[in-house]
C-alpha cells in the first residue's frame, strides 16, 4: 500500500468520524446562520406563499439606524452595564463567603449556586409578585412607586436588572466558587506568612489571580446580557416594552416576527446584535485580557 | 532572631497522628534540618512554627513566648516554600516587596530595602520581571530574597531545594548555608534528602512516623546512630545492617566468623558503613547484584546471607567483580555498631 493511498484511508476514516457532528452543525448552526444574512436582504410578507420582495443592504441600514432599534440599542447595553458588573460583583462576593472553612457552608453552596439553574420564567414571577404594587414585597416595606415598576419608565429596566442580576449571580458563583479552590494553597499561605492582612490579601493576591475566572464572567456574562428575553416577555410583555425602555434587541427580534411580521427587519436586529455582541467581546479580549494574569504561566 | 522550642507537641489530622510528644530546642541563630521520610511529620512541624497548623497539644514557644493562637502574620517568621509560592502577577521587586507592605517603613525605605535583598541573592538585573520569565533557580532566590527582606526572627524553609536539578541544587545548597551564616537567622529547613541535611545544619533532627529519632550534629548521626533507622537513613549509601549471632565473642554472619566483640551469646544487628567492608577472597559469601559506577568510587551491591544486602563502596580503580559473580566480603573495622535484634536500638558496651 503506498503512502498516499494510506493517507486517503486516514483521511475518510477521520471525515467519517466527524460526520455526525459536522451534519448537525451544518444543519442547525451554519445553515440557519447563513439562511439569516439572505433573509436579511428581502421584505418578508407575514404569511406563507407569498412572494418575498428584494430589499437588498438598505433594509438592513433602514432598521439598525431607525429610532426602534436604536432605543433598543440603548436598553440593551445599559441592561448589561447593570448586570454584569452586579453580578460578577454579588457572585464574587458569595463565592469568597462560601469559601469560608465554617460549619454548614456546603448548604449556603448550595443555596446560592440555585439561581444558576433556575428557569427565567420562574425568577420573573417570583420578582414579578415581589413588585406587584398591591400585594407585594415592596408596598409591605412603605415604598409604592407610581406608576408601579413594572410599568414605569424609569424603573422597568432596573427592575429587569435585578432579575438578571439574579440569575447570573448564581453561575458567577460557581464560576468564582470553582476559581477559589484552584488557586494555589501555598501562594495564600505565603501571603499569610508574609504579613499581609485579610484585606490586603484579597485585593493584593486573591483578586488578581481570580482574574481569569473575573474575565470568563464578565466575557460570559456580557454576551448572556445582550441576548436577554425571558423576563421582558413574562413581566412586561408585547406592546409595553417600547413604553417602558425595556424593549431589548432580543425582545424587538421577537416583535419583529411577532406584532408587525417582517422575518427581513428580525434577520437585519438580529445581525446586528450578532455584530454589536462580537465586537464588545473582541474589545474585552482587546483591553481586558492584558490585565489577566494566569497562575500556570 | 529567636529560640524555637516545642513541647511536647502532638498533630493530629482527624483520626491520624502524625506527630506525638514532640521535643525540640532550635538554639538563637542555629541552622537545624528536619531530616525524615515523606509523612513522618516534618513538614507538619514546621506548618506549626508558621501558625499555619495549630497543635493539637503541647506547646510552640518563640523567642521564650509561646504562640498558641498567634496568627501567621503576627509570628515574624519567613517561610520559603518547596513550590516558592511567588506571586506570579507581580514582578520580582514587589514580590521581594510584598511582606514590608504590612511594616511601617516609608516607600523609600522599602525600596532601598527591596535592592539590598535582591543584591545579595544576585537579582539585581531582574527586578521588573515577572516569575513566569524566570528560571527555576531564580525564582528560588526571589522566595529567599522575600524570606530575608523584612528580617524576621525565624526562616522556615520547606525543602525549598527539591525543584532545581542536581547542579543547582548543590550550589544553591551552599548559598543558603553562606547567606544563613551572614544574617545569623535562626533557621529551621525540612528536608528528605539527607545529603542536603549533612552538608547544610548546624544540628539535624532525625523524624520517623511522628517521632523525634535523634537530634545531633551531621557527624554524630553518621557515626554513633541511636537506632537502625537513623543508621539507615543517615548517610549515603545507609548504614549495612546484617542480621547476626555473637557466639563466643565472635560475631557471625551466617557461618561466617567476621569480627570479634566480647559479649553474651544472642542475636544482634550489626551495622556496619559501607567504606568498612571490602570484598575478598575469603569472608561472608554473597553474589554480586548490582554495581553503581559513581565516577571516583564504585558502590558494590552483594547480595549476602539470609537475604540482605549489602553496599561495599570502592575506588574506582580496584577491580570490581562482575554481576551475578560470587564474591565474598570482609568487615574492616575492628568497632562496628551492634543494635538490638528486637528493638532495634543501640546496644552500647
Amino acid at each position: 500500500m503506498t503512502r498516499r493511498s494510506v493517507r486517503i484511508r486516514q483521511s475518510v476514516g477521520a471525515y467519517a468520524l466527524i460526520a455526525p457532528a459536522l451534519t448537525l452543525i451544518s444543519v442547525f448552526i451554519i445553515y440557519p446562520f447563513l439562511r439569516n444574512f439572505k433573509l436579511a436582504l428581502y421584505a418578508i410578507p407575514p404569511f406563507p406563499g407569498l412572494p418575498s420582495k428584494w430589499l437588498g443592504i438598505h433594509q438592513f441600514t433602514t432598521t439598525v439606524t431607525s429610532d426602534v432599534f436604536l432605543n433598543s440599542l440603548q436598553a440593551t447595553l445599559l441592561y448589561t452595564a447593570m448586570v454584569v458588573p452586579l453580578g460578577v460583583f454579588a457572585g464574587l462576593v458569595l463565592a469568597v463567603t462560601a469559601h469560608q472553612k465554617l460549619r454548614g457552608m456546603a448548604i449556603y453552596r448550595v443555596i446560592f449556586s440555585t439561581t444558576a439553574v433556575s428557569s427565567v420564567a420562574v425568577a420573573a414571577t417570583i420578582f414579578g409578585t415581589l413588585l406587584n404594587p398591591v400585594n407585594g414585597l415592596l408596598p409591605w416595606f412603605g415604598i409604592n412607586v407610581n406608576p408601579p415598576f413594572l410599568q414605569n419608565t424609569t424603573w422597568a429596566l432596573p427592575a429587569m436588572a435585578i432579575i438578571g442580576i439574579w440569575e447570573f449571580m448564581g453561575l458567577s458563583f460557581l464560576l468564582f466558587s470553582a476559581g477559589l479552590q484552584s488557586l494555589p494553597e501555598e501562594v495564600m499561605e505565603a501571603a499569610l506568612v508574609d504579613g499581609a492582612s485579610p484585606v490586603r490579601r484579597f485585593f493584593r493576591v486573591t483578586i488578581p489571580m481570580l482574574s481569569p475566572t473575573i474575565f470568563y464572567a464578565v466575557a460570559v456574562g456580557t454576551i448572556a446580557a445582550m441576548y436577554t428575553f425571558g423576563q421582558m416577555d413574562v413581566l412586561i410583555g408585547t406592546g409595553s416594552t417600547t413604553y417602558t425602555n425595556t424593549d431589548t434587541l432580543a425582545y424587538l427580534i421577537y416583535q419583529s416576527v411577532t406584532v408587525q411580521p417582517n422575518a427581513g427587519v428580525a434577520a437585519c436586529i438580529s445581525i446586528a446584535l450578532f455584530g454589536i455582541t462580537s465586537l464588545i467581546t473582541f474589545l474585552q479580549f482587546r483591553f481586558l485580557e492584558r490585565r489577566v494574569h494566569y497562575v500556570g504561566e | 532572631m529567636a529560640e524555637v522550642r516545642f513541647e511536647q507537641v502532638g498533630k493530629q489530622f482527624g483520626t491520624q497522628q502524625v506527630l506525638t510528644g514532640f521535643d525540640l530546642t532550635v538554639d538563637d541563630g542555629e541552622f537545624l534540618v528536619l531530616l525524615g521520610p515523606s509523612g513522618c511529620g516534618k513538614t507538619t512541624a514546621l506548618r506549626m512554627v508558621a501558625g499555619l497548623e495549630e497543635p493539637t497539644t503541647g506547646s510552640i514557644l518563640i523567642g521564650g513566648k509561646s504562640v498558641e493562637g498567634v496568627a501567621p502574620q503576627h509570628r515574624d517568621v519567613a517561610m520559603v516554600f518547596q513550590s516558592y509560592a511567588l506571586y506570579p502577577h507581580l514582578s520580582v521587586a514587589k514580590n521581594i516587596g510584598f511582606p514590608l507592605l504590612s511594616q511601617d517603613g516609608s516607600k523609600d525605605e522599602n525600596q532601598k530595602k527591596v535592592r539590598e535583598a535582591a543584591e545579595l541573592l544576585g537579582l539585581g538585573e531582574l527586578l521588573s520581571r515577572k516569575p513566569k520569565e524566570l528560571s527555576g533557580g531564580q525564582r528560588q532566590r526571589v522566595a529567599l530574597a522575600r524570606a530575608i527582606v523584612r528580617s524576621p526572627r525565624v526562616f522556615l524553609m520547606d525543602e525549598p531545594l527539591s525543584n532545581l536539578d542536581a547542579t543547582l541544587r548543590t550550589q544553591t545548597r551552599g548559598e543558603i548555608v553562606q547567606l544563613q551564616q551572614r544574617l545569623g537567622t535562626t533557621t529551621i529547613y525540612v528536608t528528605h534528602d539527607q545529603v542536603e541535611a549533612m552538608t547544610m545544619g548546624d544540628r539535624i533532627a532525625v523524624m520517623n512516623n511522628g517521632h523525634l529519632q535523634q537530634i545531633g550534629s551531621p557527624a554524630e548521626l553518621y557515626e554513633d546512630p541511636i537506632n537502625t533507622f537513623v543508621a539507615s537513613f543517615v548517610g549515603n549509601p545507609g548504614m549495612n545492617l546484617l542480621r547476626a549471632q555473637r557466639r563466643s565473642g565472635v560475631i557471625y554472619v551466617g557461618d561466617t566468623a567476621t569480627v570479634n566483640v566480647l559479649g553474651a551469646d544472642e542475636s544482634i544487628v550489626m551495622g556496619v558503613r559501607s567504606e568498612d567492608l571490602q570484598l575478598s577472597n575469603s569472608g561472608v559469601p554473597g553474589v554480586c547484584s548490582a554495581l553503581e559506577v559513581l565516577g571516583s568510587e564504585v558502590h558494590v551491591h552483594v547480595d549476602a546471607p539470609g537475604g540482605q544486602t549489602v553496599v561495599i563502596r570502592q575506588a574506582a580503580n580496584v577491580a570490581r567483580p562482575r554481576l551475578g559473580e560470587t564474591v565474598s566480603f570482609i568487615v574492616t573495622t575492628e568497632n562496628p555498631l551492634f543494635f538490638d535484634a528486637l528493638t532495634l536500638e543501640r546496644l552500647r558496651a
